[in-house]
C-alpha cells in the first residue's frame, strides 16, 4: 500500500469539485474516486471530507439530495451548482500558479 | 462570508438536529461500503480493516468541528449565556425578584411623577404662542389679586398698547338650553370678541365673534361645540344661521367650534374645573350692568414682540398709577405669566411628588447596588472556579453583562407596565379635578432615561465581581470560598454607606409623609360650626326671562321647599345660595355712620368697600345645620317680605367690623346702598366660610323669604344614600318647572373632600413613596445583615466554642443593624428638617420640625430594622462551632 500523502491545505475542496462535475457522487465515491484516480496516493478520510463537503454546501457550490443507489441503498448525493464550477475554475487557476511556482524553487539549484 | 452563506447557516442551525441525523446516516453508509471493499479487496484484508475500524475512532472530533458549522457562533454564544444566566437566576429566585421589583419600582414611579409633572407644568400650553401671553388681575389695596372688573378691563385695553398687543377677556357662565328630553345646563363663556384669535381657536363652521357682536344692541350671537351641535342638534348642517333659545332669550347660532383643549380658556377657575365649554356668546357688557366694584372678569393680554414680563409689569404699575388718578380708583394691575396663573398652584405639591420620587429612584438604585455587591462577594468563588476551568476573563464580563442586561430589561419592561398603570390610575382619580390631569402621557424620554440609569446601576455593580474574577486571586478565592476577610473591606464599606444613605432618605420621606398627613388630619379637624354628616345639596338656577321678579322666584322656591319637606321633613330641608367651605358670592357692604355708608348712589359705587362673604339662607337654615347662635336671635318666621329687613352675621363679621361693640342692633348696606339699610339682628358662631386652611371669613346672611335670588341651593338632612336623593331632587324640578335644570348634587362631605383635594393628594402620594421607601430600606437591611452573618459564620461559630450565647450572638448582629438604623436617622433627621422647611407652605397646622413626627418617623424606622433583622440575627444565634471548624 503506497503511502498516504497529506492534502495541501485547501486542495480538498478543488479536488471534491473537480470529482463531481463528472456527475453527481455520494461522500464515499468521491472519496473513492479522489483514491482511485490518485492512484491510492490521496486517501480522504470521513473526518476532512464529510466537513468539507457540509463547508462547501454551506458556501452554496454544491447541493445535497438524498436518493437511491443502484444497490437500493439510501444515500446522500452531491451535485455541483454552477456556482461551483466557477470557483473550481478560480481555484484550478490558483493551484496551477502555486504549482508552478513550487516546482520553480524546485528546480532553482 | 456571504449572504448565502449566511443564509445557510442560519437555516442549518435551525435543522441541526436532523442534520446531525443525516450525518451519522450518510457516515454509517460510508463505512458499509468501507467494510465490504476492504473485505472484497484483494491481498492485505486485514490490514484495510483495521484501517477502517482506526479510523471509526475520530468520529467525534469530526461530528463536533461539523456542528460547530451549522452554529451561529456569536448569537449561540449569547443563548448559551442567556440560559446560563436564566440557571443563575432560577437558582437563586429571592435575590432576582428582589432586584427586578426594586428596578420597576424605580423605573415605574420615577417615570409617571415626571410624566404628570412635565404634563402639567412643563408642556407649553394649548394656545396660539402661549409664551407671549399673561394674566392680568385687579391687585386691591391689602394687595390681594382678584379678577378684574369691566371698567378695569377697558382701561387697560386702552392703555397697554405699548406693551401689549392685545387684551382679550371671558367670564364663564351657564346657559339651559330647552331640549324635549328636558332642560339641559349648558356650561361656557362669555368672551371678548378677540379671545378666539388669542387662543388661536378657529371656527369648524360659521364664522367667530366680531367687535360689533359685543354692542348691547346687536343680536345675541352664540358659537356652539361640536358635540352640542352633533348630540342635541342632530348635526344640523344648516345649523349656521338658525335661532335656538337659551335660558329664554334667542340667539342666532354663528359657529360651530371643536372641542379642542384651546378652548378651554385662559382662566384659573376653568381650568381648575375643566369643563371644555358648550358655547361662547359674545361679552354684553357696558359700565351700568357691570360697575367697577364687581371684579369678575378673566383677564388675558400678549405682550409685545420684545418685551418681557418684567419690563411689562413696570409700565403696567406707572399705567395703575394714571388710572388711579383719573378715575379716583385705589387698586393696581398685576401681570403674571399665564402658565403660573393657571397651573402655578400645583408646582410646590408637584414639585414635592417629584423630589420624594427622585428619592425613591436614589433609594431602589441604592438598594440594587448594595444587594449585587452583596451578592459579588458570594460569587468569587464561582468565578474562581470558573476562571480555574479556563472561563475567559472576556466571557465572565459577558456572562455578568448579560444577566444585568437581562434583569434590567425584565425591570424596566415592568417599570413601563407600573408607569402606565399608575398615569392610567391617577388620570381616573384626578382627571377632573386637577388641570390638564386627564391629558396626562407617559414621557417617551424620562422613560428612556430611567431604563438606562437602572441599567447602568445594574451594570455598574454588576461588573466588580467579573472584574475582580480576572484580576483576583484565584487560590486564594477558592481557599476562602467567598468569605474572605481580606479584600471585603473597600466593599464593606461602600455598602454600608448604601444602606445608611438608603435608610436616611427613607427617613426623609416618611417624616415628609408624617407632616402632610399630621397637616391633613389638623385641617380635617378644623372646627366647622356645623355637622357636615348627612348634607346634602341640589343646585339649580332659574333663567331669568320667566323668573325675572323676586315673587316669581320665591313661589318657585317656596314649592320646592314644600315637596322637600314633604319627603323629608320641613325641619330637615332649607336653601341656600352657597355652601359653607365651598365658598360663593362676596362684596363690599357698608356700615351705618361709616365712610361710603350712606347715599351711595350708583355713581359712588367705589371699590374701598369692606369686601364680606354674602349669603342668601332659608329662614330655618342655622337649625338646619345646626350652627351655635353667639348673640341675639336667628331668622324667624315673621322675617318675610315686606317686614323690616334683617340680617345676621358670623363671629368673624362681628370682631372685624365691630371690635369694640355688640353687633346686634347695627345696620348695613349692600349693593352700594341701593337697597337700603339693614339691621343686624344675631350673631353665629362661624360656619366654616372660605378654605379650611386659611381664617374663617366674614360672613353675613340675608333671609331668602325677605331677599328672593334666582340662583339657589337646597339642602336636605338625611342618611338616605345621595344618589337617590339626586334623583329625588331632579323628579321634584321636573315636576315644578320642566325647564328648570338640576346643575349638581353634592354632599357637604364632598365639598370638604374637594377643599382638602390638594393635601390629601400630597399625603397620599408621600405616603405611598415613603411605604415603598420604607419597604426597600427594609430588603436592603435585611441583604445587607443576612450577608454578613453568612460572611461571620465562622466567627460566631468560635465565639459559640468559647462559650457565646445565642443572646450574646444576636445582640452582636442586632447592634450592627441598630448602628445602620442610628447613622440613617441622625443624617434623615437633618434631611428632614431642610425638606421641612422646603414643604413650610403646603403645611396646615404643624411645624416644618414638629418633634412628634421626627420621632414616631425614627420610631418607625427603628422597628422597621429590627424586623428587617430579625431572620438573619436569628441565624447568627444557631451559629454552630462544628461548622465553622468544618468550614475551616
Amino acid at each position: 500500500m503506497p503511502p498516504k500523502r497529506d492534502l495541501l491545505p485547501g486542495t480538498l475542496d478543488m479536488l471534491i469539485l473537480k470529482t463531481l462535475t463528472a456527475g453527481p457522487l455520494h461522500g464515499y465515491g468521491v472519496a473513492l474516486h479522489i483514491k482511485e484516480w490518485s492512484r491510492d496516493v490521496l486517501q480522504v478520510d470521513e473526518g476532512s471530507l464529510y466537513p468539507a463537503l457540509q463547508r462547501i454546501r454551506q458556501k452554496g457550490w454544491i447541493t445535497a439530495e438524498w436518493k437511491q443507489t443502484p444497490n437500493n441503498q439510501r444515500a446522500r448525493y452531491y451535485t455541483i451548482t454552477a456556482a461551483g464550477r466557477k470557483q473550481l475554475g478560480i481555484e484550478e487557476a490558483g493551484f496551477a500558479e502555486l504549482f508552478t511556482a513550487i516546482r520553480r524553487v524546485m528546480r532553482s539549484v | 462570508m456571504t449572504l448565502l452563506e449566511l443564509f445557510n447557516r442560519l437555516r442549518d442551525r435551525l435543522r441541526r438536529d436532523a442534520l446531525a441525523r443525516e450525518l451519522d446516516e450518510e457516515l454509517r453508509f460510508h463505512r458499509a461500503l468501507l467494510k465490504r471493499d476492504a473485505t472484497l479487496g484483494p491481498s492485505d484484508d486485514n490490514d484495510a480493516i483495521d484501517h477502517a475500524a482506526r479510523r471509526l475512532g475520530n468520529a467525534t472530533y469530526y461530528r463536533e468541528e461539523t456542528r460547530a458549522m451549522w452554529s451561529l457562533g456569536t448569537l449561540d454564544e449569547f443563548l448559551n449565556d442567556l440560559r446560563f444566566v436564566l440557571r443563575t437566576i432560577r437558582a437563586t429566585p429571592a435575590f432576582s425578584i428582589v432586584v427586578t421589583l426594586t428596578l420597576a419600582l424605580g423605573i415605574g414611579t420615577t417615570t409617571a411623577m415626571y410624566s404628570i409633572v412635565n404634563s402639567i407644568l412643563l408642556r407649553p400650553l394649548p394656545y396660539r404662542a402661549p409664551e407671549s401671553l399673561v394674566q392680568l388681575r385687579d391687585v386691591q389695596k391689602d394687595g390681594r389679586e382678584t379678577p378684574a372688573s369691566y371698567p378695569e378691563y377697558l382701561d387697560w385695553r386702552q392703555r397697554s398698547s405699548d406693551v401689549l398687543s392685545d387684551v382679550a377677556v371671558s367670564y364663564g357662565s351657564g346657559e339651559v338650553l330647552e331640549t324635549p328630553e328636558g332642560a339641559e345646563q349648558l356650561q361656557g363663556s362669555h368672551i371678548s370678541a378677540n379671545m378666539l384669535d388669542m387662543i388661536g381657536l378657529r371656527p369648524l363652521l360659521g364664522r367667530g365673534f366680531r367687535i360689533d357682536d359685543e354692542a348691547r344692541s346687536a343680536p345675541r350671537v352664540v358659537m356652539l361645540s361640536e358635540p352640542l351641535w352633533r348630540n342635541r342638534l342632530g348635526a344640523d348642517p344648516a345649523i349656521v344661521g338658525r335661532t335656538i333659545t337659551l335660558t329664554g332669550f334667542p340667539y342666532v347660532v354663528i359657529g360651530v367650534f371643536a372641542q379642542t383643549p384651546n378652548t378651554l380658556v385662559p382662566s384659573a377657575y376653568q381650568w381648575s374645573h375643566r369643563r371644555l365649554p358648550d358655547f361662547f356668546a359674545p361679552l354684553r357688557l357696558d359700565e351700568k350692568n357691570a360697575p367697577r366694584g364687581l371684579h369678575w372678569l378673566d383677564v388675558v393680554g400678549r405682550l409685545r414682540p420684545g418685551v418681557d414680563l418684567a419690563r411689562a409689569r413696570t409700565r403696567l404699575a406707572a399705567m395703575a398709577v394714571s388710572i388711579q388718578h383719573d378715575r379716583g380708583a385705589t387698586h393696581g394691575v398685576r401681570a403674571n405669566a399665564l402658565a403660573d396663573a393657571l397651573v402655578g398652584n400645583y408646582r410646590a405639591p408637584l414639585g414635592l411628588m417629584l423630589i420624594a420620587v427622585a428619592m425613591l429612584l436614589v433609594i431602589a438604585c441604592a438598594n440594587v447596588a448594595s444587594l449585587l455587591l452583596a451578592r459579588a462577594a458570594t460569587r468569587r468563588r464561582e468565578f474562581a472556579m470558573r476562571t480555574a476551568l479556563g472561563a475567559g476573563r472576556q466571557r465572565l464580563v459577558r456572562l455578568v453583562l448579560v444577566e444585568s442586561v437581562f434583569r434590567a430589561v425584565i425591570g424596566g419592561a415592568l417599570g413601563v407596565a407600573l408607569a402606565y398603570a399608575l398615569v392610567a390610575g391617577m388620570r381616573a382619580w384626578l382627571g377632573a379635578s386637577v388641570a390638564r390631569m386627564a391629558d396626562v402621557s407617559i414621557d417617551a424620554r424620562v422613560l428612556v432615561i430611567a431604563v438606562a440609569i437602572s441599567v447602568i446601576c445594574g451594570l455598574a455593580f454588576g461588573i466588580i465581581p467579573a472584574a475582580r474574577a480576572g484580576r483576583s486571586d484565584i487560590v486564594r478565592d477558592l481557599r476562602d470560598g467567598g468569605r474572605g476577610v481580606m479584600g471585603g473591606m473597600s466593599r464593606d464599606r461602600s455598602r454600608r454607606t448604601l444602606i445608611v444613605a438608603e435608610v436616611a432618605l427613607s427617613f426623609v420621606l416618611l417624616a415628609t409623609a408624617g407632616l402632610l398627613t399630621r397637616s391633613v388630619v389638623k385641617l380635617l379637624a378644623v372646627p366647622k360650626g356645623f355637622d357636615v354628616s348627612n348634607l346634602v345639596a341640589g343646585y339649580t338656577w332659574l333663567p331669568s326671562p320667566r323668573y325675572a321678579d323676586s315673587l316669581s322666584q320665591k313661589a318657585f322656591f317656596d314649592r320646592l321647599l314644600a315637596e322637600l319637606g314633604g319627603s323629608f321633613g320641613d325641619s330637615h330641608v332649607t336653601l341656600a345660595s352657597d355652601l359653607p367651605i365651598a365658598g360663593g358670592t362676596d362684596g363690599g357692604i357698608g356700615v351705618e355712620g361709616r365712610a361710603h355708608a350712606g347715599g351711595m348712589g350708583m355713581k359712588d359705587m367705589g371699590d374701598d368697600v369692606l369686601n364680606v362673604e354674602k349669603r342668601i339662607v332659608g329662614n330655618n337654615y342655622f337649625g338646619v345645620l345646626g350652627a351655635r347662635l353667639a348673640t341675639g336671635r336667628l331668622f324667624s318666621s315673621s322675617d318675610v317680605l315686606g317686614a323690616p329687613p334683617v340680617v345676621i352675621v358670623n363671629e368673624t363679621f362681628a370682631r372685624l367690623v365691630f371690635p369694640k361693640e355688640s353687633a346686634v342692633g347695627k345696620r348695613v348696606s349692600f349693593n352700594w346702598g341701593i337697597d337700603g339699610y339693614q339691621t343686624i339682628v344675631g350673631v353665629v358662631a362661624d360656619l366654616r366660610e372660605g378654605p379650611l386652611n386659611r381664617p374663617s371669613l366674614p360672613a353675613i346672611y340675608m333671609s331668602a323669604e325677605q331677599r328672593p335670588n334666582s340662583s339657589m341651593r337646597f339642602l336636605v338632612r338625611s342618611s338616605v344614600p345621595a344618589a337617590a336623593i339626586a334623583s329625588t331632587f331632579r323628579a321634584m324640578l321636573r315636576k315644578i318647572d320642566p325647564t328648570i335644570p338640576l346643575v349638581e348634587t353634592e354632599t357637604m362631605d364632598d365639598v370638604v373632600r374637594a377643599d382638602t383635594r390638594q393635601q390629601r393628594l400630597s399625603m397620599v402620594m408621600l405616603g405611598a413613596f415613603a411605604c415603598m421607601a420604607l419597604l426597600l430600606a427594609a430588603v436592603g437591611l435585611y441583604g445587607v445583615i443576612s450577608y454578613s452573618v453568612a460572611q461571620r459564620t465562622q466567627e460566631l461559630g468560635i465565639r459559640a466554642a468559647l462559650g457565646a450565647l445565642p443572646g450574646d450572638l444576636m445582640r452582636l448582629v442586632l447592634r450592627q443593624a441598630m448602628m445602620f438604623a442610628v447613622t440613617g436617622v441622625a443624617l434623615g433627621i437633618v434631611g428632614a428638617l431642610a425638606t421641612g422647611r422646603l414643604i413650610a407652605s403646603q403645611l396646615f397646622g404643624v411645624g416644618p420640625s414638629d418633634p412628634l413626627t421626627l420621632s414616631v418617623a425614627a420610631m418607625l424606622l427603628g422597628v422597621v430594622a429590627v424586623i428587617a433583622s430579625v431572620v438573619p440575627t436569628r441565624k447568627a444565634a444557631k451559629a454552630d462551632p462544628l461548622e465553622a471548624l468544618r468550614a475551616e
